[in-house]
């Protein structure tokens, strides 16, 4: 039973960490209207996570992808192999709060010209107004 | 007739729960860190225009039921709010939404067209907001205007 239950336990821990790969700390905005949803109901999702570098003493944005860093050019590349490899894609931005909007739209760019249209913006479901 | 002697057999079987008990709270203690990675979050659907397309971003031509803009406002996290170029007395999201529902009520399609502008430098959080305004007024067919000549300093 000990052997099972150890396991279960390295079995928890590896699908925690495939977790945090896809989505890393964002303090993400707030929308009362955003609605839970499961992950397979968002279907083939590329999950983008746009920080703002201010917060951590830089300037700018920084975009990750599965917890990778990467430039504005290399996520629009991999957004287009994205599109190129599925039908439908569906793109999860995950922005800090703060970020000057210009980043995302950076972003919504890269995704109109990808070819890919469904966009769903990450939101904590609480009050929404401006903090 | 002799008795063998020893323990009682059901004490060799009885099962030794020091190590499994080490197990069952180091299980506890992961389950109690792991719950706070899993914030419950929420999402807001949106969808760029079917004329788009590979090589688009195209300029297509859009008639909204409604247009909102949002302007920056210096040293302040707010902006300001700009609604069919009306500038909102009162510039919050609430009243922005109370505007809305005003809309609906007198009759504005909910399906019809949002389209939502914002300056560069204004904060996320307050698209979202707009956003977040737009679905709870019952309007959910959202659009968002970009500017393609917007120059960022990643890279």
């Amino acid at each position: 039973m000990v052997d099972v239950t150890m396991c279960l336990l390295i079995f928890f821990m590896l699908t925690t960490e495939m977790v945090k790969s896809e989505n890393s700390l964002i303090d993400l905005p707030l929308a009362s209207a955003a609605k839970r949803v499961e992950k397979k109901d968002l279907g083939d999702r590329f999950v983008i996570n746009i920080r703002d570098a201010r917060l951590s003493g830089g300037s700018g944005a920084t975009y990750l992808v599965q917890e990778k860093e990467t430039t504005l050019a290399g996520l629009l590349e991999r957004l287009q192999a994205e599109r190129s490899a599925r039908a439908e894609v569906n793109c999860v931005i995950r922005a800090d709060r703060g970020l000057p909007y210009k980043y995302v739209q950076a972003v919504m760019l890269g995704c109109a010209k990808a070819g890919v249209k469904k966009i769903t913006f990450s939101a904590l479901p609480r009050g929404g107004e401006a903090p | 007739m002799t008795q063998r002697r020893g323990f009682s057999p059901t004490l060799f079987y009885a099962p030794n729960l020091a190590s499994m008990v080490d197990v069952v709270m180091v299980i506890l203690i992961f389950f109690m860190l792991g719950t706070s990675f899993s914030v419950s979050e929420g999402v807001l659907p949106s969808e760029l225009p079917s004329q788009i397309g590979p090589g688009g971003s195209a300029q297509v031509a859009i008639v909204p039921t409604v247009q909102i803009a949002l302007f920056e406002q210096p040293e302040s996290p707010g902006c300001r709010i700009i609604i069919m170029d009306h500038e909102l007395a009162e510039n919050s999201f609430a009243a922005l939404a109370a505007l809305l529902v005003q809309r609906r009520e007198a009759g504005a399609d909910p399906n019809g067209r949002i389209l939502i502008g914002a300056e560069p430098g204004v904060a996320y959080q307050n698209v979202v907001s707009a956003m977040d305004a737009c679905v709870r007024s019952g309007f959910g067919n959202i659009q968002f205007s970009v500017n393609p000549d917007v120059q960022i300093d990643v890279d």
